[in-house]
């Protein structure tokens, strides 16, 4: 119970640091992948099915307050779920640099698979290197933002008891 | 615990293939049901952020203060018996137009609205978040105004909150004409520059909109102020939306093309109004 509870605050604690962090200028104004760290936290620590639940909940949230059409990004944070989950047994889960790697290659990729998107269903008016500037930008804030996420998901995992529940759904 | 694993992946599978093939009716009860809820999370948010950075401020600056307090002090005393002198000529000006029979309100019925997010949580949109929404009378399509001009048009309404599209993003078009000499064109955003300063409470800087479709019959000229035309159905004709700077002429050389600095503080709003009628 208290980790579902637990699950429920972090993503809101996440959508609200991700919609009032401003963009960050030189990066092409890209915003702190806050979500998708959740994503990548839950996907590389947890069961798969936890993770793709996780990543289907945080991508609605992120559709929903945004102007993106319903249902693109939770495809693809269902998407980075899935694959993260697969892969998780070749790297230690907990590291900082498996996070910040994950972070930033998974970052990348769903920016540029949802610029291809909205490019593609007419939904945005954005020149190439703008948007090029923004997926590179958002790689380099997916490194940085979400071993944040990890580290913090981590001390309140602990500090909640719950590794015991952690372990055993590694082991499952 | 094989058979509990696939139906969750497919059970994902299926929502997804829903959630995307919704229909617009349960789109926009979704979109405006996450909105509802969050929008109290996010006002106070905001109100904790503004609260922390003024302490900050505060404390910083302790001998700056003292030494503007004096300063202020003078002030304060000296604008004190302006106000005095304005209030007379406010009642002065507000009967003798009383009695010429002029009405004081403005041309719009506007909606005062307060700033409670800025900027697409996607990224990939320069928006704002209003703390108005349907149950205010607020709806789609409508034109969003500050003190100062035009800042952009509502996209997004849900009951409590509703989302403004800025005029300094690439998808804004506005049908607009120049006061001076009724010269028409189509002002279009052309996003944010990748330079400046982060802070929490602006939105990152947006480059000058375009102009474009200016008929080469016309002069520009450096400072022509700029209204909204009225046509498109959307922004009311007469809306000041900034001044011209750079003239050029545009690729083909049919027309002119021009750089319109917008003239509301679009970087750090924390109010609005919504153009009612």
């Amino acid at each position: 119970m208290i980790f579902w509870m637990l699950m429920l605050m972090a993503m809101l604690a996440a959508t609200l640091a991700q919609a009032l962090l401003p963009g960050v200028p030189f990066l092409g104004n890209a915003r702190f992948p806050a979500l998708l760290g959740l994503v990548l936290y839950y996907a590389l620590n947890h069961k798969l099915w936890v993770g793709i639940v996780v990543a289907f909940v945080a991508g609605i949230l992120q559709d929903g307050l945004s102007m993106v059409p319903l249902g693109y990004s939770a495809f693809l944070f269902c998407g980075v779920a899935a694959v993260a989950g697969r892969y998780r047994w070749l790297v230690l889960s907990e590291a900082a640099v498996t996070a910040a790697f994950f972070g930033a290659i998974a970052s990348f990729l769903v920016s540029i698979s949802l610029f291809l998107l909205l490019k593609q269903s007419g939904s945005i008016v954005c020149t190439g290197s703008v948007a090029l500037h923004r997926v590179l930008g958002s790689g380099v804030l997916g490194l940085v933002t979400v071993p944040v996420v990890f580290l913090s998901m981590s001390y309140l995992h602990r500090a909640l008891d719950l590794i015991e529940e952690e372990g055993a759904d590694v082991k499952a | 615990m094989l058979r509990e694993k696939r139906f969750v992946f497919w059970l994902i599978a299926l929502l997804i293939v829903v959630v995307l093939n919704l229909p617009m009716t349960a789109t926009l009860a979704v979109r405006a049901g996450l909105r509802d809820n969050t929008a109290p999370f996010q006002n106070g948010m905001s109100f904790v952020i503004r609260r922390v950075r003024g302490l900050f401020s505060r404390v910083g600056h302790t001998s700056e203060m003292l030494l503007e307090k004096r300063k202020l002090q003078v002030e304060i005393a000296e604008l004190r018996s302006r106000l005095q002198r304005l209030e007379q000529f406010k009642t002065e000006n507000e009967t003798l137009r009383r009695q010429l029979g002029f009405s004081v309100l403005s041309p719009h019925r506007l909606l005062l609205c307060e700033v409670v997010a800025r900027g697409d949580m996607s990224g990939w949109w320069q928006t704002l978040r209003l703390s108005k929404g349907s149950d205010d009378g607020v709806s789609v399509g409508m034109a969003v105004v500050g003190i100062d001009g035009l800042i952009g048009r509502t996209v997004a309404v849900s009951k409590r909150s509703c989302d403004v599209l800025l005029i300094t993003d690439p998808s804004c078009k506005v049908a607009c004409k120049l006061v001076r000499n009724d010269a028409f064109g189509i002002m279009q955003g052309a996003g944010v520059t990748l330079g400046g300063r982060v802070s929490l409470e602006m939105l990152t800087s947006a480059k000058p909109c375009e102009m474009d479709y200016v008929s080469t019959e016309y002069e520009l000229q450096s400072g022509d102020v700029v209204h909204t035309a009225g046509l498109g159905g959307i922004f009311p004709e007469g809306l000041p939306v900034g001044r011209v700077g750079v003239v050029r002429l545009d690729h083909s050389g049919l027309y002119q093309q021009a750089a319109v600095i917008p003239s509301a503080n679009i970087g750090s709003l924390k109010y609005a109004f919504v153009v009612i009628e």
